[in-house]
């Protein structure tokens, strides 16, 4: 009984601060992480393209621009799937725009640390 | 005075969108902070919103065309391949038409190439995603940031984090440019 009061309270908790994220909070946090996704997609299309002559060969979109061309790619497709998939998932899931903002800056941290030469240039060998 | 089609699209690239970017990042940047209601009136508040929505845009805009432009007009002059009858480990006046080549031959030189060419080519690209997601925030809030101090604080780091990506970008662009420049 006590536990079954303990989950209802939980729940109300939740409900009560998902109804405190305002609708701008949660269209602005879903764009904010889905640039995040978007940096570090493009940090892990930079490994795996050093990592695979075959992934680079795949991600080679344009022959002049090179793997460029495919790296940058993903990375821009994941940025607007991602900020549509989190816009409708954020509006029965909100989480608070300081997190959505921790998030970020976590994803474009790593996103820039794999963009570094010293760094990629590691799994290439 | 005589411009080449790749010094042209070198300049668009780098001293038109990138440098109006980098330019008007302080005027975005002052519009920001600036937005709260004890520094500025109500109809004052209003003007500015409307400046900063449209200012973010075309910041964005710029940001987006600078790393499209100098990825698929001026990155494939950058890294073409000299013919085989070319001698790639001298920097030859040959060489000097193929800059990746030119900047590999030499020891001294190759870091412009290894180092800094390589980080600038993608670490550019964060810097419109970034920028677009200010515009958004900036369209999404807008004057709900003069009372949402917070908000306003997550959009500004978020610009000072897209104007430092574009900042290294240029600033090696700038290095690479002058060793080996595109003519």
């Amino acid at each position: 009984m006590a536990t079954h009061t303990a989950d209802l309270d939980l729940v109300q908790s939740k409900a009560e601060e998902a109804a405190q994220v305002s609708a701008a909070d949660r269209a602005m946090g879903a764009a904010m992480i889905a640039s995040g996704i978007g940096s570090l997609v493009l940090g892990l299309a930079i490994i795996l393209s050093e990592v695979s002559a075959g992934i680079k060969t795949f991600l080679t979109w344009n022959s002049g621009v090179g793997s460029l061309s495919g790296k940058t790619g993903v990375s821009i497709i994941a940025f607007v799937v991602g900020w549509a998939v989190l816009h409708f998932v954020f509006k029965s899931r909100p989480i608070s725009l300081m997190t959505s903002f921790i998030i970020t800056v976590v994803l474009v941290a790593l996103g820039l640390l794999l963009t570094f030469p010293p760094v990629f240039l590691m799994f290439g060998g | 005075m005589n411009i080449t089609d790749r010094e042209l699209w070198t300049l668009i690239h780098g001293m038109g969108f990138g440098a109006l970017f980098l330019l008007a990042f302080a005027g975005g940047l002052a519009g920001l902070y600036s937005l709260r209601p004890q520094l500025v009136t109500e109809a004052g508040v209003t003007e500015r919103v409307s400046r900063l929505r449209w200012g973010m845009v075309v910041m964005a805009v710029c940001v987006w065309l600078t790393v499209i432009v100098g990825t698929y007009v001026v990155y494939p002059w950058y890294r073409a391949a000299p013919p085989e009858t070319v001698d790639r480990t001298v920097q030859s006046e040959t060489l000097t038409e193929y800059p990746r080549y030119w900047l590999l031959a030499s020891e001294e030189t190759a870091q412009y190439h290894e180092f800094g060419m390589e980080w600038k080519e993608h670490v550019a690209w964060i810097s419109p995603l970034l920028a677009t997601v200010v515009a958004f925030g900036v369209f999404r809030y807008g004057k709900e940031l003069s009372t949402r101090p917070q908000a306003r604080r997550i959009l500004i780091a978020m610009f000072l984090l897209s104007f430092a990506v574009a900042g290294i970008a240029g600033v090696l662009g700038a290095l690479i440019t002058k060793a080996s420049p595109l003519t």
